[in-house]
């Protein structure tokens, strides 16, 4: 059933932010093709500064939409209008919430691919982009490449965890503030700033015992760097999952044992 | 044991029962009149047996099990509104159930568009209200579902679609099945109703057959209806 719901989910949420990325890799190039030319050298920079602005602007909308997307998939899809036929599919509500999820972290990671797309673009066209770094990957011999191939996937691994984390975040609040009987999109605000310092006061406390000093130690005790930014990648995505565990059983409870689809 | 039970069904917000102390037992092959004014409780009732809502007080049985998955891919349900994702086409959709229910019957849900003249390559947000509630009722109506709620099915459409709807719920719906109908246009379907509730203030007023109402009351269920809700 989850690749059922995922078939339809992501295109859903791809109708929206497919086109922006387009655009926002559109405004790269235009800008990069700006930035080559070189006449605002000479003058006034209308033409740079408009199109670094547009860049600017479809970057920022971008974040924004991937956002806004993750919100409105998750508050109209299940506890909206969308609900009334979701919720009636012969589905788990764990599997709803995978579902939307696990989308939100593929899109999550797609936007981030799509922003480091964009600045290469524009780099590469300017004519600052220095591929020498990218070539050595392949001319320092086979274990540097597998080195610098398995950190990029921790990198991916840890922004796609980071997404889902987002989301998951997001669906806690939401759910939490549909609990309330007037001003639900307050309440569910209120709930994710709760969310935030929760994170915030389990942080501090986590620094006060003094913890980061044994593991930047323990780091340190490790060789190799490619280990040591391995260990590092792995405990940011362990504390990542445990978050994401942890928001995952909040909401798929509050679905469980109290939904109200008013 | 009956296919729909629910015993001592009630739910409240803030203190204040929307619906309040309902019991039914529900038998295959009928069709169920649910009937009562506006806040009534008809369509929490409806949800509550759909498990959209959480009961604060008693249980639904749908064939032995309490809603959840198993019970879902059981009922067939028309809510109240449009709740079908709007950018998709006729045909998306129809490909929408038959990838979620194994009972979708795909030929009659075709057959069905084409007698109401619906286009399939048509986006759902580009129809007309009427359309629609058509097109929902379709894709409702060709499951082979154990239980069928239908809330508010034929308050949007004009008297010629009405007939064609019921004509649709009479010969489309299975035959052990039982089909709750929660309605305000009480003599547009009475023909067709085996069994009436009425609700008021979220209680159950009457339980009965249409056809006791009719023989014994000497009224028709409109009538009734009209007498019992009398502003």
């Amino acid at each position: 059933m989850l690749k059922k719901l995922m078939k339809y989910e992501m295109p859903a949420a791809g109708r929206k932010l497919l086109p922006l990325y387009g655009a926002l890799l559109a405004a790269a190039v235009m800008l990069g093709i700006m930035l080559r030319s070189g006449d605002y050298l000479d003058g006034i920079p209308f033409m740079m500064v408009i199109f670094a602005m547009l860049y600017s602007c479809v970057a920022t909308a971008v974040v924004v939409m991937t956002f806004v997307v993750i919100i409105q998939r998750f508050n109209q899809g299940l506890l909206g209008d969308g609900g009334y036929f979701n919720l009636a599919l012969p589905v788990r509500m764990d599997t709803h919430l995978w579902n939307k999820t696990l989308t939100a972290g593929i899109w999550t990671l797609f936007a981030g691919f799509v922003g480091v797309l964009s600045a290469l673009i524009v780099a590469g066209i300017a004519g600052g982009l220095d591929l020498s770094p990218l070539l050595e990957i392949f001319t320092n011999g086979f274990k540097f490449f597998i080195e610098v191939f398995v950190i990029f996937l921790e990198m991916l691994i840890v922004l796609f965890a980071a997404g889902c984390k987002l989301a998951l975040q997001i669906y806690t609040a939401i759910t939490i503030g549909h609990q309330a009987k007037h001003r639900k999109g307050l309440c569910s605000f209120g709930a994710y700033c709760g969310i935030v310092f929760f994170e915030g006061i389990i942080g501090t406390v986590a620094l006060n015992t003094g913890i980061q000093h044994y593991f930047m130690e323990f780091l340190r005790n490790i060789r190799e760097g490619f280990w040591q930014v391995s260990v590092a990648m792995i405990t940011i995505f362990a504390i990542t999952a445990a978050f994401c565990a942890l928001y995952f059983l909040i909401t798929e409870k509050q679905l469980n044992t109290r939904l109200n689809l008013q | 044991m009956a296919l729909l039970e629910i015993s001592k069904l009630s739910k409240s917000y803030g203190g204040s029962f929307s619906l309040e102390d309902v019991s039914l037992s529900l038998e295959g092959g009928q069709i169920i009149g649910l009937l009562g004014p506006n806040g009534s409780g008809k369509t929490t009732l409806i949800k509550l047996i759909n498990g959209l809502l959480t009961p604060t007080a008693g249980a639904v049985l749908i064939d032995g099990m309490e809603p959840g998955p198993e019970t879902k891919a059981k009922v067939a349900y028309l809510p109240d509104r449009i709740a079908l994702p709007d950018y998709m086409t006729t045909a998306e959709l129809m490909n929408l159930y038959q990838d979620f229910f194994a009972d979708f019957d795909r030929a009659k849900a075709e057959t069905m568009a084409d007698d109401l003249g619906i286009d399939r390559k048509q986006q759902l947000k580009n129809m007309s209200k009427g359309t629609k509630e058509k097109l929902q009722l379709i894709l409702v109506m060709s499951r082979q579902a154990s239980v069928y709620l239908l809330d508010e099915p034929i308050g949007g459409v004009d008297p010629a679609t009405r007939d064609y709807i019921l004509r649709t719920i009479i010969s489309n719906y299975n035959e052990s099945a039982v089909v709750i109908i929660s309605t305000h246009l009480i003599a547009d379907i009475e023909s067709v109703l085996d069994d009436i509730v009425f609700l008021r203030d979220g209680r159950m007023v009457m339980h009965d057959t249409a056809e006791n109402i009719r023989e014994n009351l000497g009224k028709s269920v409109d009538e009734l209806f009209r007498e019992v809700f009398k502003c």
